[in-house]
């Protein structure tokens, strides 16, 4: 009887402690799904990539819900539209996964085919995206993606997905290169902004918040030491997905072309408890950036 | 002008020499490698986990006021960094951390025209040429038109 009553008691321990873990991924899918940079590919190559992709979610999803279930939430970056990431969905046919929004940056009147997205299994209490606020003294490109997601008992979750302005120097200027990092912190001072509007919106509880994304930056390179984009999230209160490990096991964007190896594509993430599991899959030949995944709980 | 004397043609080395050379050799390692550990022993503080430093993969340790100092130094230098960062952009050097992102609006962007579908556009402004692969195509105001109206998209080739 009393082996029983603690089996039964195990078994619910054991229930509470998985229920409403959440496996996030990011990953920049490099002009999804057509791989070259604002032009559409073949039909059939199209079609290749996107079973392709769908297939690394899918092995993904199933390695981190391997010991038992969870929600899942996908930021991606770098998509071309709305129908790529349902296309994308279908391909990787997961139950329950949707399309919560896709952004609609512009180059003028012209939408640009590197938009971020977010899908999630999870129910949706809002979601929509937003251009990084004009005159602050420079134009950053893009913005970000955004969705309250509705995590049952342990209260919503916010999620952004965000792909920051990248390290092009055309000039090779110090000056080119400082505002690039400029444009970075900004975008990072306006998501914490956000952050702070939303868990004011729920005073009642600790906010979940996930911000995921490629952040061209890295916080171990010497190239970015004086850069604050990170570390004003990690004074927020932010952890990152990479903490503790070494910079060899954390290469999200394989070095090409001479450039060395890099860690551009982060999760950070502030309310949940600690990460179970975390790795790193590999995007290649699909995207020059890897698929970053955990389950938090 | 002064004459140059000339260079005295080297002597063959003998095996004793080699012998000497090799053990002075031998012995300057030796120096070395026991300076080095006596300099990173003494550097090492109570437990010898604390002011850890790497440096090229060898773990120096350095005494703790030294590391703290340091550390400091660095902060601030980062600091001024972002400072002047900020002030060669904005004009009161802070960031925009009130400024609240500007929502997106979802307007349509795909032009309807009239007319045969060519595979081809022209953009009635610039008279660029797009072709069905290009992220202009029937995105931007203009008409359908044949293969060699224009001018070519750069992108797309037209």
């Amino acid at each position: 009887m009393v082996k029983r009553a603690l089996l039964v008691c195990c078994a619910l321990a054991w229930i509470s402690s998985v229920f409403g873990d959440v496996v996030v991924a990011t990953w920049n899918m490099k002009w999804f799904p057509s791989g070259i940079a604002n032009l559409r590919n073949e039909d059939g190559v199209e079609k290749q990539t996107i079973a392709s992709a769908g297939r690394l979610l899918q092995n993904a999803f199933k390695e981190q819900t391997r010991k038992s279930g969870a929600d899942l939430v996908v930021l991606a970056q770098e998509v071309r539209d709305a129908e790529a990431m349902t296309n994308y969905i279908n391909a990787a046919g997961i139950n329950g996964l949707k399309v919560v929004s896709v952004s609609n940056f512009k180059d003028g009147d012209v939408p640009l085919w590197q938009q971020v997205a977010i899908l999630s299994t999870l129910p949706v209490l809002d979601a929509g995206y937003a251009t990084w606020a004009k005159g602050i003294g420079v134009s950053i490109p893009r913005g970000f993606v955004y969705a309250l997601l509705d995590g049952g008992d342990d209260g919503p979750i916010a999620c952004f997905s965000l792909h920051l302005k990248s390290n092009l120097n055309l000039s090779g200027s110090e000056v080119e290169s400082q505002k690039n990092m400029y444009k970075r912190e900004a975008a990072a001072a306006q998501i914490l902004a956000v952050v702070r509007k939303m868990r004011d919106a729920f005073p009642e509880r600790e906010l979940r918040v996930i911000v995921g994304g490629d952040f061209n930056t890295s916080d171990d390179s010497l190239e970015f030491v004086s850069e604050a984009t990170l570390r004003s999230f990690y004074g927020a209160h932010f952890r990152s997905c990479f903490r503790d490990l070494k910079k060899s096991q954390k290469i999200t964007h394989p070095g090409t072309n001479g450039f060395p190896d890099a860690t551009f594509d982060y999760i950070l993430y502030r309310g949940f408890e600690r990460i179970v599991n975390r790795k790193i899959y590999p995007g290649a030949p699909l995207s020059d950036h890897n698929l970053v995944a955990l389950r938090l709980r | 002008m002064q004459s140059l004397t000339p260079i005295e043609p080297m002597k063959p080395m003998t095996n004793d020499d080699y012998n000497w050379r090799k053990f002075c050799g031998l012995m300057s390692v030796m120096i070395v490698f026991a300076a080095s550990c006596l300099f990173l022993g003494c550097g090492r503080s109570g437990d010898g986990s604390e002011g850890g430093t790497s440096a090229g993969g060898v773990e120096v340790v350095v005494g703790s006021e030294t590391y703290v100092a340091l550390r400091a130094e660095n902060e601030a230098l980062r600091r001024e960094n972002q400072l002047l960062r900020r002030e060669l952009i904005s004009k009161n050097g802070r960031l925009p951390d009130a400024v609240l992102p500007e929502k997106g609006k979802d307007s349509g962007s795909v032009v309807e025209a009239e007319g045969e579908d060519t595979g081809y556009w022209l953009a009635t402004n610039s008279k660029v040429r797009h072709n069905k692969r290009c992220r202009n195509y029937r995105k931007v105001k203009g008409r359908p038109c044949g293969p060699n109206e224009g001018r070519p998209c750069k992108m797309c080739g037209g």
